[in-house]
This record gives structure tokens, sequence and C-alpha cells, in this order.
């Protein structure tokens, strides 16, 4: 029953204070969002409170929403990578010495609203990138390191680095949205070849 | 329109913008569906990359630590409802707290700090001030982002109404007017300080 309920509902409901909704999106979202902020955070416990933050966020800013900045789970990535680099700059403290977050970690089986595994389109995505921009994409986009820090760390002006980053979201925005079979739950994902 | 540069809209979307540049570029936003259509281009990955994780179980106990915040949390941003200030960009700022009005040496406007960052020198700031007055000449040590609220003002680089994001460099200098008619209302990021000319200047070196 709930599943019938979009993102976009759900976003309404809360921004009229809707405690069972608000209920609803914990229970969809938060597994996911606490994998992610895992991947970067330190500690197990300051995970759980930059989550908490991340989701009251989402209770604060949901009559704000507008669905043509993107959709829901998009809107939910930069809340969180906001919290994620707020504490960075408070605490001067990483997730792990490397930055870098490991793009084969996405690896969920389960089918998405359209039909197909997400992990499995991600995958395919990021084997259409060059290495180089899977590696600014892995420290500066979804990772860990700001874009000074990254531009160091891959001995790059800062202008080349964003320019990599910009061509590697651009090749999986195109990968992303192009029309693809149904893949039925629980197909095996293989990684895409080097 | 004048726009953000489309690295300041990547840099949002994946979270590297501080928080007074976030409330800057959410209140250009609200006014602008072209770069509302860029940030939701460039967050869609990140999105997609979220639903692609394996699903943790959503603990209990951060379920319960959330709902009890939500009876406790401060609801109301600080700025009060006459200031026309994007939904968006008010959520932004830190819940709570109080605004307190300046008014410089010119009459008519008044000044708010709403945020600030002293350990990098950042401060975040609400000006008013009535159409067709003249701001004084002043050189920016610097960076400034500004977006304007209501209104609109004029100076050498061109006319800015509502919704137009600037960007003054270091060094930089101008000397703005507001339009005449409707009061101005300009949102601004300051990093470092602003040095005047003639008398305010001087004024400015002696208390200093």
């Amino acid at each position: 029953m709930t599943d019938e309920i979009t993102d976009r509902e759900l976003i309404r409901r809360i921004a009229r204070e809707d405690r069972e909704a608000f209920r609803l999106f914990y229970d969809r979202h938060a597994g996911r969002l606490l994998a992610y902020i895992r991947m970067l955070a330190r500690e197990r416990e300051a995970a759980e409170d930059l989550a908490q933050e991340v989701l009251l966020s989402v209770w604060r800013k949901a009559p704000s929403y507008r669905p043509d900045r993107g959709d829901v789970p998009a809107w939910l990535y930069t809340i969180a990578r906001n919290k994620l680099v707020d504490l960075w700059r408070r605490r001067s403290a990483r997730a792990d010495e490397d930055g870098a977050v490991d793009l084969t970690r996405f690896e969920s089986d389960e089918p998405g609203a359209d039909g197909r595994v997400a992990a499995l389109s991600v995958r395919q995505a990021l084997g259409a990138l060059k290495a180089e921009q899977r590696q600014a994409l892995e420290l500066a986009y979804f990772g860990g390191l700001t874009y000074e820090e990254t531009a160091e760390r891959l001995d790059l002006p800062l202008g080349t680095l964003k320019s990599r980053i910009r061509a590697g979201l651009a090749i999986l925005r195109d990968v992303l949205t192009e029309p693809g079979p149904a893949v039925p739950a629980g197909t095996p994902t293989e990684a895409p070849a080097p | 329109m004048m726009h953000p540069p489309s690295e300041t809209l990547l840099a949002h979307a994946s979270g590297h913008l501080d928080r007074a540049l976030r409330v800057v570029l959410e209140a250009h936003l609200d006014h602008c569906a072209a770069c509302r259509a860029e940030v939701a281009a460039v967050s869609a990955p990140g999105g997609w990359a979220l639903g692609a994780l394996p699903r943790l179980p959503a603990p209990d106990a951060l379920w319960t630590k959330l709902a009890a915040r939500l009876d406790s949390a401060p609801a109301a941003d600080p700025i009060p409802a006459s200031v026309p200030l994007p939904l968006a960009a008010r959520r932004e700022l830190v819940p709570g707290g109080r605004v307190r009005w300046w008014r410089p040496l010119l009459r008519g406007a008044r000044l708010a700090v709403l945020d600030r960052d002293d350990e990098r020198g950042v401060a975040l700031a609400v000006a008013h001030m009535p159409g067709g007055r003249v701001f004084p000449r002043h050189r920016h040590l610097g960076f400034e982002h500004a977006v304007v609220l209501a209104g609109g003002y004029e100076d050498e680089r061109g006319a800015f109404v509502a919704g137009d994001f600037a960007i003054y460099e270091p060094g930089s200098e101008h000397g703005p007017h507001t339009l005449d008619g409707d009061d101005c209302w300009i949102l601004f990021r300051l990093e470092g300080r602003v040095r005047f000319r003639g008398w305010r200047g001087a004024l400015q070196r002696l208390i200093a």
C-alpha cells in the first residue's frame, strides 16, 4: 500500500507536517542514506547523528521542495552532501584518509520504480566513464574530498578537475536516462570490465 | 537574468558550498527555472547512486531520536516575514535566534547580519534601501556574492533586478545606486571587508 505513494506525494505531506508520511519517508530512504553516510563517516555513531541531521533538514525543507530542481533522491543526496561537507569543515575531519568512495559498493539488486535494477544501471554508467573522469567523481562528487583537495591529490589545475567532473556527470546522465529493458530483481549485476 | 557560474551550481549539488553561499544561491534559484534545471541535471547522478546502495535496516532508535527532535526543534527561521527572502533560502538558515538591524550612515538604509563564520571571515547579510538612493562607492577586499531579492540597483556593470546574481571579485570597486521606485532588498555573502571611498573611508580608517 505504502509503495503506491510517490516520493513527491510524501514530501507534499511532510510539508504539511504529516508525521505518518515522514515515517514512511524514513522507512523508504533512511537505510540507504545511512549506508551512504557510513561510507564516508568515520564512526558509526557519527553516521547516525549525521543521518538524523539530514532527515531533520528534510522535515524543515519539505515546504520549499520544487520538483523542477531534481527528483526527491537527488534532492536528498544534495542535502546529505551539504551536511557531510559542513561537518568536515567544522572538524577538519575526513571519512578515511583516502577520501574516495568505492563505487562498486553501489550494488543493491532491488528494482526501481521503472523496473530497472538501480545498481546495474549505475554500474553500466560507471563503465562508460574514462578512468580519469571516474577518479574525479569518486573523490569529489561521491567521495570525501573538496575540489581543492582533489585537484592537489590528482595534481591537476582546478579548472581541469571541474571539467572532468562535469563531463563525467554528463555521461552518467546520458547512460542512466537511456530507456533500458526491465531487469527482474535478483539478476546478477556484473561489474563492467575496466 | 544574471546567473551564477555553472561551477557554482555543480558545487551546490555536490555539497561544496558554505551555508552563506547556499542561502544566496537558493534565493537565485527561486527566481530562475534555467538554473533549477541545471541543478536537477548535476544532482541526478547522486540520487541514482543513493538508490543503488544496499538498504541498511533503518534503526528504530534513530527514528525515536528524530521524532523527539521534531517536538523540540524551533521551526521558525529568524528572519521577519517582511524581508522578501524565499522559503528555500530561509530554510537553509539555522532556526531560532534573532535578527538585529543596524543603520549605516545612509538615509533610509538598514542592514542585518544573518549568519557569520568568523573562522573563515564570511558573513551573510541583507540590505534594505529605498529606491533612488546612492550607496557609497567602495572596494571589495574579498569576494562578494549577491542576489537582488526585490527592487533593483545599477552600477558600472549594469542594472540588477530581482533574482539577478552578481559576483564582485577581490579588488573590484563599484558605486551602486538603487533604481527609482520600489525599495531594494539585496542578500549578500561577503568575504573579508569593504573599504569606502571619501569621508566614509577616512572615518572607517579612523575607527578601525
